[in-house]
Order: structure tokens, then C-alpha cells, then sequence
């Protein structure tokens, strides 16, 4: 508890230097932005930034910035969603179901602030906890041999590819296509090279960038092209900002179950802000004694998914940071972020990289600050930024790919493969098949690649040693219940169920 | 026959099936197990051959059957494709302003003099930033860095 509390301190000199601060500012900034722009969502975003962060050059103030525009984006989501029923990215879907009626009701003021003040609270709730929480989860995870590796890389794939609330078969053909692709390049068990077809620039395996820059970034303006239309502002105006007393009492006990409710989410691999508020919508209509005025402009519609999608997408670093893993397209781009800066998420990062750890949970601390500060007071312009015709974004993201893609190597051919990924990526939306379990798998294929084999090598060829091992054992356990639901109720939903479009925005 | 090829799901089905052949017989070939111990083609095989019975489940699921592919991102990644293959000869510049104006005009359906505003206004800031500012060095004319 000291010894945490000391190194949140730590984090917090670090966080506060001028350079970081700045980064922090940029990236909330830029997260709000998009966050509020329908169509430029924090996955595409951070994906097209990530070369930008490169040239930053300090690993510290590269991945504030990426982290920043990702809970900002969380913020920013809400305003859209409120005003116009257009979610300004995936996790403010459900805060436009009652958001929007409040706002026709002349109650905008208080929708869009009680989703900053949930946000900054959830935010913060989670940012304390994940203090706590990440060190544990390190600490577990340093005694993690091969067989554990391996376990846990399979059950995060598994739920990023069951429970995003897609078809989960769908989800599991686009793990196992990523672990395919993941594998392309140099084994680093034997030397042998693996599916490069003698093309010396995949030698070292397929870049990760420019994939998933193709994948999210120009996938994504590609399938934005089919989606024409112009946002109408509603005519009401914003109103009073600030909710009454009884707007206080209903959102209040939302606001708190939404912030555990979202941290927990958020620490689940394959969870994240977009299930955290789908459950915490169905949670206080649950709770409510008035459930009917669900739909009609209920404050706590707002207040509980708003404060959820904060805390998990807080949470979601747990995972990321001590594990090594992944939990969600979002992080897995953030991963390849790290990567970029030559730093290894994972459970000895507290120890070769404590400023990292320390210094980006620290920075979402102030981060939440600037937050509010922008979002609050500053509610009136983001709405004016509507004005600004969609059809900009497109060629604006466009340059910045292309631009930040050569960036890297200065390599033509990474151009080439940011075109053709981007073709799969607008293939995989229209075939509602979700590239986010794709990435995650494509990260994690090398890792559990070589965890695989060398847990048989200590098995002397069984793989039984994965079932032997108390904590792997207990893993894939809880794998197998996963993978036995999901099929049991694939099966009596039936191959007719309607399955919900993948959002990677 | 054909026609089935306008629906999405489909094409994709075909073009992963086609991925998960290749990637089958490449780890195949690459051997499952060596005198060391397990091989390098072990894990892909597997998810090869596990990629059969999902994507005959996706085949059975009735999803947005009414899905088609739209002309106009299908031209844009040609003329992504073209653009990539032509920049090495051509530089930056050229290329990325005739692309911008093209995508405003033709994608986006505006005029061209706001294709050529936004080109001009996006080259110049690309350039700001990463040449001026980052100093990355980008060929922009042929035969220049």
C-alpha cells in the first residue's frame, strides 16, 4: 500500500514535467476531437498516430499521448451521441438511446455534463484502483512459465473473439487468421523462415504498423465512403449546464456502480468500454423503480455507461501493462505503440520500466483533470465543430497514413502493404467479421507460438503439463466453461440470430 | 453463379479459405515436429485446420443477406494500389495531390476547386510536419529527397 502510494508519486513527478504535459494535453485534446467527430473513432485515430509517435522519440511521452487519446475519445464520445444520436465513437452508443431525449427534452445541459462529471469520476475511481490492482497483477505473473503463457494467450483470444457481442464464430475464423498471419517470418525457436515466399521484407514478419493502420485507419475512411450524410444539430438549445438536485440523486449511485462495473470489464481480456456500458445500461435499468422511464430521457442511462466506458478503458491497461496481453483492439494498437519505443508490456515492465508504468497511470490522473476542463466549459465549442464538413476527414486521415507509414523505415513497400491492408480491413467490415480479435491474435501468435512449444519441451512432448500446472490448469478451465457457453448458445439461438455489425471506429 | 460473389461474406470466405490452404500446406512442409522438438509448423497447422469447420459455420449463418459491395470503395483501392505502385517513380507530391483532388471529387462528390484547396492545404501541412518539424526525409519530386 506505501510502497504503491510511493510510486504514484514517482509517476506523478514524472507526469508532471512540462514535455509530458504537453503530450498529455495534445492526446486529450486530439481524443476529444475524434471523440466527438462521428466517424474518426479512437481506434482509427491512435492507429494512424502511431507513427507520429515514433518520432517523439521518449517512450514516456509517446504513450501518454496514445493513452490520452484514448479515454479522451471516451469522454468526447458522449457529446455526439447526446446532441445529434450519432455515437461519436462505439462506446457512446447506449448514452444516445436516453441522452438524445433528454436533449429534446431541453435537458442537454445536464446530459452532456453529468457524462463529463461520470466520466471524470469513473476515470479517476479506475486510475486509483488500477494503482493498486497492476502491481498484484505483475506480481502474480512473474512466476508465469510457458504453460501459463500459453494458457492465458488462449484465453484471451477466446473471449476477444465470444464476447464482443458479434457472431463468435466469426470472431474465432478472425483469431485464427491472425495467428496465421502473426506467424509469417523468421521462427525464433529454429531459425526457419515461415510463409515469407522468399520476400526479404517480411523476413522479420509482417510490420505491424502499417497493418493496422491499413486495417483501422484507411479500412475504415473506405467504408466511411458508403455512409453519406450530413449531422443535423438540434435546434433546442443546451440550457442550463449544471443537473438539479433530483438529477443529482438519480445519477449518483449510477455513477458509482458504473465505475466498479467498468474497471471490472475492463480488466477481462476481450472487455472494454463498449461492454462496460452495454452492462451498466442493463444494470440501472435492472436496479431502477422506475425502469419505464428507460428510454424517455432517464438521467442514470447517461450517467452509468458513461462512467463505465471511462473506467474500463482505464482498466484495459491492466492487462496490457502487467500481462503482456492485449485485452482489446484498442490496446493491442497500443501495444504495437510500445513496441515501437522498443519497450515489452508484460510483468517484469514494473521493473525494467517503472517510469513507463508509473508515469503513464500517473498521467491519467491529470489527464481526467484536463479532461473535464476541456469538456465541460468548453462543451459549446465541440459542437461547433460539427460544422466542419465530414468529408475532410477522409483525404485528412488519408495524408497522415501515407505520410506516417513512410515515416517509419522510409520503405515503399509499407505503403504498399497500408493499401492492401486497408482493402482487407473495408472486406472485413463489410463482411461484418471484426478485425479487432485479428490484431489481437497477430500480437499474441509469436508469443503463444513459442510458449507452445516450449511447454511441450518441458512436457517431453505432452501437453498434458498444460493441464498439470495449477494456474494454467485453472486457465484453461475456465477457457473450456467459456467456449462450452458460447457454443451451447450459438446452438439454441440458432445460425438465423442477428448478429450485432462490428464497430472498429 | 457469379452473383454470389457480390455478397461480402462470401468473397471473404473464399479469399480465408484460399489463405488457409496456403498456410496448411506451407507448415505441412515445414513439419510438425523435429529432432529438437515440436516444429515451426505445429501452431499453424492447427489453426489452419481449425479454420475449415468455422468457415463452413459463417457459410450457414444468415447475416445481412442483403449486404453488397458499394463501386465506390472498390475504386478507391484500386486507386490506393495505383498510387502506392507509382510513388516510388514519382514522389510525393504529385501523386498524393492528384489522389486528394480525385478523392474529393470523385468519392466525396465536391468540386474540384475544393479537391485542389484541401490537397494544397494537406500537402502543406504534412509537410510542415514531417519534414520541416520531424525531419523525416521524404522523397517529394522524383529524383529528390
Amino acid at each position: 500500500m506505501i510502497d504503491s502510494l510511493q510510486q504514484i508519486g514517482y509517476g506523478l513527478s514524472l507526469a508532471v514535467l512540462p514535455q509530458n504535459l504537453l503530450y498529455a494535453f495534445i492526446g486529450c485534446l486530439l481524443g476529444t476531437l475524434v471523440g466527438v467527430l462521428p466517424g474518426l473513432g479512437p481506434m482509427t485515430t491512435i492507429a494512424v498516430l502511431l507513427p507520429l509517435t515514433f518520432q517523439v522519440g521518449d517512450p514516456l511521452g509517446a504513450i501518454i499521448m496514445l493513452a490520452s487519446i484514448y479515454y479522451g475519445a471516451m469522454y468526447g464520445g458522449s457529446t455526439t451521441s447526446i446532441l445529434l444520436r450519432v455515437p461519436g465513437e462505439a462506446a457512446s452508443v447506449i448514452t444516445c438511446i436516453d441522452g438524445y431525449e433528454m436533449a429534446k427534452q431541453g435537458r442537454a445541459g445536464p446530459a452532456l455534463s453529468i457524462a463529463a462529471i461520470g466520466s471524470f469520476i469513473a476515470g479517476t475511481v479506475s486510475v486509483v484502483a488500477l494503482s493498486f490492482v497492476g502491481p498484484a497483477f505483475a506480481n502474480f505473473a512473474v512466476s508465469f512459465g510457458p504453460p501459463e503463457y500459453f494458457a492465458l494467450a488462449v484465453f484471451g483470444l477466446v473471449l476477444s473473439a465470444t464476447i464482443g457481442g458479434g457472431s463468435p464464430v466469426r470472431g474465432i475464423c478472425m483469431v485464427l487468421l491472425g495467428v496465421l498471419f502473426g506467424l509469417v517470418g523468421i521462427d525464433t525457436v529454429t531459425g526457419a523462415e515461415r510463409f515469407t515466399m522468399g520476400i526479404p521484407a517480411i523476413t522479420d514478419g509482417i510490420d505491424l504498423v502499417p497493418l493496422l493502420m491499413g486495417l483501422f485507419g484507411i479500412g475504415e475512411i473506405l467504408y466511411n465512403l458508403e455512409q453519406k450524410g450530413e449531422f443535423k444539430l438540434l435546434k433546442s438549445k443546451i440550457g442550463r449546464l449544471l443537473p438539479n438536485r433530483e438529477e443529482w440523486k438519480e445519477s449518483s449511485g449510477a455513477i458509482g456502480r458504473g465505475s466498479v462495473l467498468g474497471f471490472l470489464v475492463g480488466l477481462i481480456p476481450g472487455g472494454g468500454a463498449i461492454i462496460g456500458s452495454l452492462m451498466s445500461y442493463t444494470l440501472e435499468k435492472k436496479l431502477s423503480k422506475t425502469p419505464e422511464k428507460f428510454g424517455q430521457g432517464a438521467i442514470a442511462g447517461v450517467a452509468g455507461p458513461e462512467s463505465a466506458n471511462n473506467a474500463a478503458a482505464s482498466s484495459s491497461f491492466v492487462p496490457l501493462l502487467t500481462l503482456g496481453l492485449p485485452g482489446n483492439a484498442v490496446t493491442a494498437v497500443l501495444f504495437a505503440g510500445l513496441l515501437i519505443q522498443n519497450v515489452q508490456p508484460g510483468p517484469l515492465m514494473l521493473v525494467k520500466h517503472p517510469d513507463i508504468f508509473w508515469g503513464v497511470i500517473a498521467s491519467m490522473y491529470v489527464g481526467n483533470i484536463m479532461l473535464l476542463v476541456l469538456n465541460l466549459p468548453l462543451v459549446g465549442l465541440w459542437v461547433q465543430l460539427l460544422r466542419v464538413p465530414v468529408w475532410i476527414l477522409g483525404p485528412a486521415v488519408l495524408l497522415v497514413a501515407i505520410f506516417g507509414t513512410y515515416s517509419l523505415r522510409s520503405n515503399w513497400g509499407d505503403v504498399g502493404l497500408l493499401m492492401v491492408a486497408g482493402g482487407v480491413g473495408y472486406l472485413l467490415r463489410k463482411a461484418a467479421l471484426d478485425a479487432g480479435p485479428f490484431a489481437m491474435a497477430f500480437i499474441l501468435a509469436p508469443i503463444m507460438d513459442t510458449s507452445l512449444r516450449q511447454a511441450l519441451l518441458m512436457g517431453d512432448g505432452n501437453i498434458g503439463i498444460i493441464v498439470s500446472r495449477p494456474i494454467s490448469a485453472t486457465i484453461i478451465a475456465i477457457t473450456s466453461v467459456v467456449v462450452a457457453y458460447t457454443a451451447y448458445s450459438y446452438l439454441k439461438a440458432g445460425r438465423t440470430q442477428e448478429f450485432s455489425r462490428p464497430d472498429n471506429s | 453463379m457469379l452473383r454470389v460473389f457480390e455478397r461480402p461474406i462470401t468473397v471473404a470466405v473464399a479469399l480465408i479459405a484460399a489463405v488457409a490452404v496456403a498456410f496448411g500446406v506451407a507448415s505441412w512442409r515445414l513439419g510438425f515436429w523435429t529432432d529438437d522438438g515440436p516444429g515451426p509448423g505445429l501452431l499453424p497447422f492447427a489453426a489452419a485446420v481449425l479454420l475449415a469447420p468455422v468457415l463452413l459455420l459463417i457459410l450457414r449463418e444468415e447475416f445481412d443477406s442483403s449486404e453488397r459491395f458499394h463501386p465506390r470503395p472498390l475504386t478507391a483501392i484500386l486507386v490506393l494500389c495505383a498510387y502506392a505502385f507509382v510513388l516510388p517513380y514519382l514522389g510525393f507530391l504529385i501523386p498524393t495531390a492528384l489522389i486528394i483532388i480525385a478523392w474529393v471529387r470523385w468519392f466525396e462528390q465536391q468540386s474540384f476547386l475544393k479537391g485542389a484547396v484541401i490537397a494544397a492545404f494537406l500537402l502543406v501541412s504534412g509537410w510542415v510536419i514531417f519534414v520541416y518539424l520531424l525531419k523525416v526525409p521524404m522523397k517529394m519530386l522524383p529524383g529528390l529527397l
